[in-house]
Parts: structure tokens; sequence; C-alpha cells
């Protein structure tokens, strides 16, 4: 009588975990559809966003005469290459026009991406990310200066190639010049047989100062002062400036160049869903 | 004397016994059927859909990164469409384009009709066009995609 009580209760305890297995399983099958779903949509929103960035970094890249290079080794380096003059007026004529263009086309397409910055700044500033350095351009009366500040000396130095063209070169000298064991490195260039190279261990906290003298009086200044690049020219031609930050350490997080100026959202409110999305040069 | 329900030779513990017996199989049967209910509603493999709508977004992108939709040209765009998707999808590409510098949106559909009774994948990316050296933006383009299991 016993062991018949023991084998009903046993049979019933093992329909019970099959039971509590199916519903456990369907559970898990549940989340998993949830999850697949969400990958799903994730997928698209992703799409959707990164090929708006491609077209807004293809469009600056062809209509800026701006070019970025990130090296990864052992050690990263990052440079920007551009093409500039005194004269702002010059510097990407149809940059905005083609911007607008875009957006409004976007905009014309897709009701779920709304930008929240109107025009490019000539001015930038870009942002070296993890790194916290920014890289901008401002111009003067009769001048323009590039500027890059990093907040922290955490990289090996500095390394400026200046290809001055057609404006032929006179004379590099350096004005002032601090010893430290920052590496700045300054390549004078022209079309008619210059190559100079200047190359000096610094204090990068105190002045230095590398000048490019151009035939007709015109210049070309790569300062290193407070931690601070700046390369200032008043020449109305244009000059092809590569301003190269070298030895970065690597860090766990990857190495990009932000405009963060003009922002984007993607944004489907039906799933809650809003994803701001900014110019990444990768 | 007490008297029995039926006459037979072991009285009625026969009966007793095969009544618990079809009880114990009914409860058995309850179980593993609300059991299999529970295992086999959720069974159809959904990956599936994820994998779909990851074909027609890796499409769009060798499209657009082999040049093919710079040419804007129904016949080449579908060629190509057509031997990049395995055979057993349906699709439907929707390829709309502004020329810079005008208004008049143009575009082309190619595939079939979108069903409406079974899952279809959907995505959509922008590109641009330029010209051959790339040193200008000729048009700006969308290009929209629905992807089904035939």
């Amino acid at each position: 009588m016993k062991k018949g009580y023991l084998l009903t209760l046993g049979m019933f305890m093992v329909l019970i975990i099959v039971f509590a297995l199916a519903i456990s399983f369907n559970k898990s099958v549940e989340i998993s559809k949830d999850r697949l779903g969400i990958i799903g949509i994730s997928d698209r929103v992703f799409d959707l966003s990164s090929s708006v960035g491609n077209g807004l970094i293809d469009i600056i890249k062809i209509y800026s005469d701006f070019d970025i290079v990130i090296e990864e080794n052992n050690k990263i380096n990052v440079s920007f290459t551009e093409e500039i003059s005194r004269v702002k007026v010059d510097w990407g004529i149809s940059l905005d026009e083609k911007i607008t263009e875009f957006k409004d086309f976007i905009s014309s397409q897709d009701k779920n991406i709304k930008f929240t910055t109107e025009s490019f700044d000539k001015e930038l500033p870009l942002e070296i990310t993890p790194y916290n350095i920014t890289y901008s351009r401002t111009w003067g009366t009769g001048h323009v200066t590039l500027k890059v500040v990093p907040q922290t000396i955490n990289f090996d130095g500095f390394e400026i190639l200046i290809n001055t063209s057609q404006e032929m070169i006179s004379q590099v000298n350096v004005p002032n010049s601090n010893p430290g064991s920052f590496k700045f490195i300054v390549k004078a260039v022209d079309n008619f047989g210059t190559n100079i190279v200047n190359e000096s261990n610094i204090d990068p906290e105190t002045n230095n100062q590398v000048h490019v003298n151009l035939v007709g009086g015109n210049q070309v200044k790569v300062t290193v002062s407070n931690n601070e690049l700046e390369v200032w020219t008043n020449s109305p031609e244009t000059i092809i400036t590569t301003i190269k930050i070298f030895g970065l350490p690597v860090l766990n997080k990857e190495v990009a160049v932000v405009y963060p100026k003009i922002v984007y959202n993607v944004t489907f409110p039906e799933l809650n869903i809003v994803k701001l999305a900014d110019i990444q040069f990768m | 004397m007490k008297k029995r329900s039926w006459n037979l030779v072991y009285g009625n513990k026969g009966f007793a016994f095969i009544l618990d017996v079809f009880l114990a199989i009914l409860l058995v049967i309850l179980m593993l059927a609300a059991s299999n209910i529970y295992i086999f509603k959720n069974t159809k493999d959904t990956s599936s859909n994820l994998q779909l709508s990851k074909t027609g977004s890796d499409i769009v992108t060798v499209l657009d990164n082999t040049k093919e939709l710079d040419t804007l040209n129904k016949d080449s765009i579908e060629d190509s469409i057509s031997s990049l998707i395995p055979e057993n999808y349906g699709y439907r590409f929707n390829i709309s384009w502004q020329k810079s510098g005008e208004q008049e949106m143009q575009s082309f559909e190619i595939g079939n009709i979108v069903p409406n009774d079974k899952f279809v994948a959907t995505g959509k990316k922008f590109f641009l066009v330029t010209n051959t050296d790339e040193t200008n933006i000729t048009d700006y383009g969308s290009a929209k995609y629905w992807i089904w299991l035939k």
C-alpha cells in the first residue's frame, strides 16, 4: 500500500517537473524572440543612422579638402591634412550647400530622422576621442590659425608638414626653442625643391617656434606653447598642412575623430527608440 | 450481510483499480498535452527573420560599396540583386534619388509584390552618387528593401 502511494507521488512529481520545464522553456523562447526583435530593430536603426553619417562624412571629405588618417599600431597616430588659406570664403564653398541638400533629401524621405544642427561650422572643432584633443581653425583679419589643444600631453609629439606649393620658401628659422622630451618636427617643402626638416625635443609648456618665411614676406608660424600647437599663416595662397599627433597610447576605447556640432537623431516613437548620432571619422 | 454491487469473484476491487488507472492515465495525458502545447507553441524558429533583415542590409551595402547604386540603372541593379540574393528569398527594392540642385524625385522598383501573409524584413539606407573621379556629388539616394522567405 505504501509503495503505491510513493509510486503515485513519484509519478506526480515527474509530471510537475515536466510541466515546469515546459513553462520555463516557453518563457525562455519568448525572451529570446523579444531579444531577436530588439536586435533586428537596432540593426535597422544602426543602418539608417550610419548611412546618414557616412553620407555626411563623404560630403565633408569631398568638399572640404580635408583628410583625416588614424594609424593604429602599438601606438596611435592621428593626422589632419587640409588645404587652407587666409581667405575664409575660399574654404569649403560648396560644403554647406551640399550638406543642406542632403539633409533636405533625408527629411523628405524619412520622418524618423531629425537634424538638430543647421549648418557646418568652418571653424570646427573636431575632437579626437577618447583622448580629449580638439582640432580647430580660426580666421582673423588677414590670417588663419589651426590649433590643436590636448587636455594632457600623453603622446610623443607633433609632426607638422607645411607644403607651400607655388609659394617659394625663402628661409626657415627657429626664434624660440626650450629643450625637453617632447618631439617637435616641422617639415617645410615647396614646388621649387625646398625640403627642410627641423626636428627638436622641446618642453611643450614653454614657448617654442619655427617660422617658415615665404618669398614676398608672408609667413607660416608653427608654435608649441602651453601644451598647445598653433599653425598660423597670412598666406593668401593655398597651403597644404598636415598635422600629425603621434605616439598616443592605445586605450580600451576605439579611436575616432568626432565633429560634435552636427547632431541628428533617429527616432521610432512607437517603439520607444531614440538614437542620437554625430559625425565620426573612424 | 453486506450486499455487493457486482456479483464478481474478487468483489469490486478490480473496478476501482481500473478507474484509478484510467484517472491516472488521463492525468498523465493532460499534463503531457499541456507541456507539449507550451513547448511546441514557440518552437517556430524566428532567427531566420533576423537573417532576412541582415541579408537585405548586406545587399544594399554591397551595391553601395561596388558603386552599383551609382549607376541608377534599373536593369543593372536588378541583375546585381539577383546574383546576390539566395533563391529561396523573395524581394522588392525601391531606389529613390534626387539630383543635386534639383527638387524632382525619381524612383524605380525592382522585384515582386510584398506578401501580407508572412514575415517581411524591411530596412532603408541612404547613399550618395558621385562622379567617376569622386570629386563631385551628383545625386542623393535612398534604397529601401523588403525581403521574405518564399
